[in-house]
C-alpha cells in the first residue's frame, strides 16, 4: 500500500511543477509587460525601472519562477491584483468557496441523476426506458452549457417566472447554475454507469450468485452495483475537473461571484495575476482530485494496487 | 507460379466474393446507418452555407440596417430571422457564423492532427526515452482540465495595450485551441503504433531494409487512419464548441465576425422579448456539435463493428 501511495505521489509532483511552470511561462507571453499595464505608455524610464525592481521583474526569469513557486508554497501568496488593492489569495479566499460549492452541488446532481438512470438503463437493457434515456444522454452530451444555460433561464426564469435569472443569494438561485453545470456530467455518468453495469451483468460470478439461489434483485444490489461503480469512480475525477472549468462559463452566464466570474472579468481589466493565480489553483485542484481518486481506487480495489506494485 | 498457389486461386474465385477493401466495407456500413446519413447531410448543408455564405446571405454580416423601428426587431419580410441589437440581419450572421465555426474547426483540427499524429507515431514506434519524454509532456497537458489552458492563453495573449491586429488575434486563437487538442490524438496514435510495431508486416519491412520514415508513413499510418478519422471527427465537434465558448466569454473570434457563441452572448439582454435572437444561434451550434459527435460515433461503429453494443 505504501509503495502504491508513494508511486502515485511521485507521479503527481513533477506534474505540479510542470503545470506551475507552464502557467508562469504563459504569463510571460503577454504582449504588454505588467509594468507597462500598470503605468501606461507615458511612464518615465525611471518609474518603469523602479516598479520592475519592486516586482522582481529585473531578476533572471528562472529566479522569478522560483520566487513565484516559493511564495505560493510557503506563504500561499499568488501575487497581487493589478486592478484592485487586494492580493490574489484574498480574492481566492473570497471567491473560491462559491465555485467549490457550485462544482460540488453540480457533481452531486450529476451523480444523483446520472447513476440511477444509467443503472436502470442497464438493468432494463433495450427497453423503452433504456432507449429514451440514451437518446436524452446523447443529446445532453452535445448541448453546450452556453446553449443550455440561457435556454433554462428563458424557460424557468423569464417565461414561467419560477426561478431568479441570475445571482447567488439564496438556495433558489443555485438551482439553474447547478443544473446547467451538472447536466453534461450527469449524461456522461449515466452512459458510463450503463456500460459498466452491462459488463458486470455478463460476468460469471453474477451468474453463479443467481445460480446459488440469490434473487436477481439481491444479486444486483449486493454484487453487481458495487463492482460496476468502481470504473465510474475514475471518471468522477476527470468530471470534477470539467466541472471546475465549466464553472468559468456557468458563473459568467448566471453572474455567480466565484473564481470563474472573477477571472473572466479580469480579462478586460488585463489583470492577469488574477487569471494566472486562479487558473493555477484550478489546475492544482484538478491534479489533487485525480490523485485522490487514484488512491481511493487502489484502496477499494486491491487488484489495481497489486498490479502497480508488481510493475 | 507454382501449382498449389494456382489451385488456391481458382478455389477463391469459385466462391462468391463477399467483401472489397475494409474502407469500402466501412463506407457501406456507414451508408446503412440512418443517423450517420442524416448527420452527413446536415454537415454538407452547413459546409455549403459556410462556403457560399456571401452568395446566400441577403446582407453582409456587419451591415447595420437601422431604417425602421426599434432594435432589435422580430422577423419581417426583409429580415427572415429579424435584426439584432445593432440592426444586423440575424439570418445572414447565422450563415457567416457557420463559415467562422467550420473554418476555425478545420484549421485547428489540422494543426492538432499534424502535431498529434507525428508525435504519437514517433513515440509509439521508437519507444524508449523519446516515448517517455513525449508522454510526460502529454500527461502535463492532460493535467489541465478541459478548456482552462485555452482560456488562460487567450486571456493573456489578448492583454496587449493596443487592440491586437486581426491576423495575430486569429493566430493566437488557433494556437490556443490547437494546443489543447493534440495530446488526445498523440496518445491515441501512440497506443496504436505501439500495438502494431512488432507485427510481422512491420518486421518484414524492417528486415528488407525499408527506411524508418517509409515504415512510419507507408506502413504504420495507413493502418491507423480509421481511429484517427474517428478521433478527428469528434475533435471537430470539440473545437466548434470550444470556439463558441471562448467567443461567448469574449475571448474568441474578434468582432465584427459573427460567431455563434458571441451571438448567444449578445442575445442575453434581449431574450425575453426577442427569444429568436437566442434560439437561432443556439440551435445552429447544438445541431452542428451533435452532428459531428454522432458522425464520429457512427464512423467508429462502421470502421470497427466489433465495438458495437
Amino acid at each position: 500500500m505504501l509503495t502504491f501511495l508513494l508511486k502515485r505521489l511521485a507521479l503527481a509532483v513533477p506534474t505540479l511543477i510542470a503545470i506551475s511552470f507552464l502557467v508562469f511561462i504563459v504569463a510571460r507571453l503577454a504582449p504588454a509587460s505588467p509594468v507597462e499595464i500598470l503605468l501606461g505608455e507615458k511612464a518615465t524610464p525611471e518609474a518603469v525601472a523602479r516598479l520592475n525592481h519592486e516586482y522582481g521583474l529585473d531578476k533572471p526569469w528562472l529566479v522569478q519562477y522560483a520566487d513565484y513557486v516559493w511564495n505560493i508554497v510557503a506563504h500561499g501568496d499568488f501575487g497581487r491584483s493589478f486592478s484592485r488593492s487586494q492580493s490574489v489569495s484574498e480574492m481566492i479566499g473570497r471567491d473560491f468557496p462559491v465555485t467549490a460549492q457550485l462544482a460540488m452541488t453540480a457533481l452531486l446532481f450529476a451523480m444523483l441523476v446520472g447513476l440511477p438512470v444509467g443503472a436502470l438503463a442497464a438493468l432494463y437493457h433495450n427497453s423503452w426506458f433504456d432507449r429514451a434515456a440514451m437518446a436524452v444522454v446523447v443529446a445532453l452530451v452535445s448541448v453546450p452549457s452556453i446553449v443550455l444555460g440561457p435556454l433554462l433561464v428563458l424557460l424557468f426564469a423569464l417565461r414561467l417566472g419560477w426561478l431568479p435569472v441570475s445571482g447567488w443569494d439564496t438556495p433558489v438561485h443555485t438551482l439553474l447554475p447547478t443544473v446547467t453545470l451538472g447536466a453534461r456530467s450527469a449524461a456522461l455518468l449515466a452512459r458510463f454507469m450503463r456500460s459498466s453495469l452491462l459488463d458486470v451483468l455478463r460476468q460469471d460470478y453474477l451468474r453463479t450468485a443467481i445460480a446459488k439461489g440469490l434473487s436477481r434483485g439481491r444479486a444486483v444490489w449486493r454484487h453487481a452495483l458495487k463492482n460496476a461503480f468502481l470504473p465510474v469512480l475514475t471518471v468522477l475525477g476527470t468530471n470534477f475537473g470539467a466541472l471546475l472549468t465549466g464553472s468559468f462559463v456557468v458563473e459568467t452566464i448566471f453572474q455567480v461571484p466565484g473564481i470563474g466570474y472573477e477571472s473572466i472579468n479580469s480579462i478586460t481589466k488585463r489583470d492577469y495575476p488574477v487569471i494566472q493565480g486562479m487558473t493555477l489553483l484550478v489546475a492544482i485542484i484538478f491534479i489533487l482530485v485525480n490523485l485522490g481518486v487514484d488512491i481511493l481506487y487502489g484502496v477499494i480495489d486491491p487488484r489495481v494496487r497489486s498490479q502497480e506494485e508488481r510493475a | 507460379m507454382s501449382r498449389p498457389a494456382l489451385a488456391e486461386n481458382q478455389d477463391v474465385s469459385a466462391r462468391p466474393t463477399i467483401s472489397a477493401s475494409p474502407g469500402r466495407e466501412a463506407w457501406r456500413r456507414l451508408r446503412r446507418n440512418p443517423v450517420a446519413v442524416a448527420c452527413g447531410v446536415y454537415i454538407l448543408l452547413a459546409l455549403f452555407a459556410a462556403l457560399f455564405a456571401s452568395y446566400l446571405a441577403p446582407y453582409a454580416y456587419d451591415a447595420m440596417d437601422t431604417r425602421t423601428g426599434s432594435l432589435p426587431s422580430p422577423p419581417d419580410a426583409r429580415h427572415l430571422l429579424g435584426r439584432d441589437n445593432l440592426g444586423q440581419d440575424v439570418f445572414s450572421r447565422l450563415l457567416y457564423g457557420a463559415r467562422i465555426s467550420l473554418a476555425v474547426a478545420v484549421v485547428v483540427v489540422v494543426i492538432e492532427a499534424v502535431i498529434g499524429v507525428t508525435l504519437g507515431l514517433v513515440a509509439g514506434y521508437y519507444g524508449g526515452k523519446i516515448d517517455l519524454a513525449l508522454m510526460r509532456v502529454t500527461d502535463v497537458m492532460f493535467a489541465f482540465p478541459d478548456l482552462l489552458l485555452a482560456i488562460l492563453l487567450r486571456a493573456i495573449l489578448l492583454s496587449g495595450n493596443q487592440a491586437t491586429a486581426l491576423s495575430t488575434n486569429l493566430l493566437t486563437l488557433f494556437f490556443a485551441l490547437g494546443i489543447v487538442g493534440w495530446p488526445g490524438i498523440a496518445r491515441l496514435v501512440r497506443g496504436q503504433a505501439l500495438a502494431l510495431r512488432d507485427k510481422e508486416f512491420i518486421e518484414a519491412a524492417r528486415a528488407i531494409g525499408v527506411r524508418d520514415r517509409h515504415i512510419l508513413t507507408r506502413h504504420l499510418l495507413p493502418n491507423l487512419l480509421g481511429p484517427i478519422i474517428v478521433q478527428v471527427t469528434q475533435d471537430v465537434a470539440g473545437v466548434i464548441l470550444a470556439e463558441a465558448t471562448l467567443s461567448f466569454l469574449g475571448i474568441g473570434v474578434p468582432p465584427p465576425f459573427p460567431s455563434w457563441g458571441r451571438m448567444i452572448n449578445d442575445a442575453l439582454p434581449y431574450m425575453r422579448v426577442h427569444p429568436l435572437l437566442l434560439l437561432a444561434p443556439s440551435l445552429a451550434l447544438a445541431l452542428t456539435v451533435m452532428a459531428f459527435n454522432f458522425l464520429g460515433d457512427a464512423l467508429r461503429d462502421a470502421l470497427d463493428p466489433r465495438l458495437r453494443q
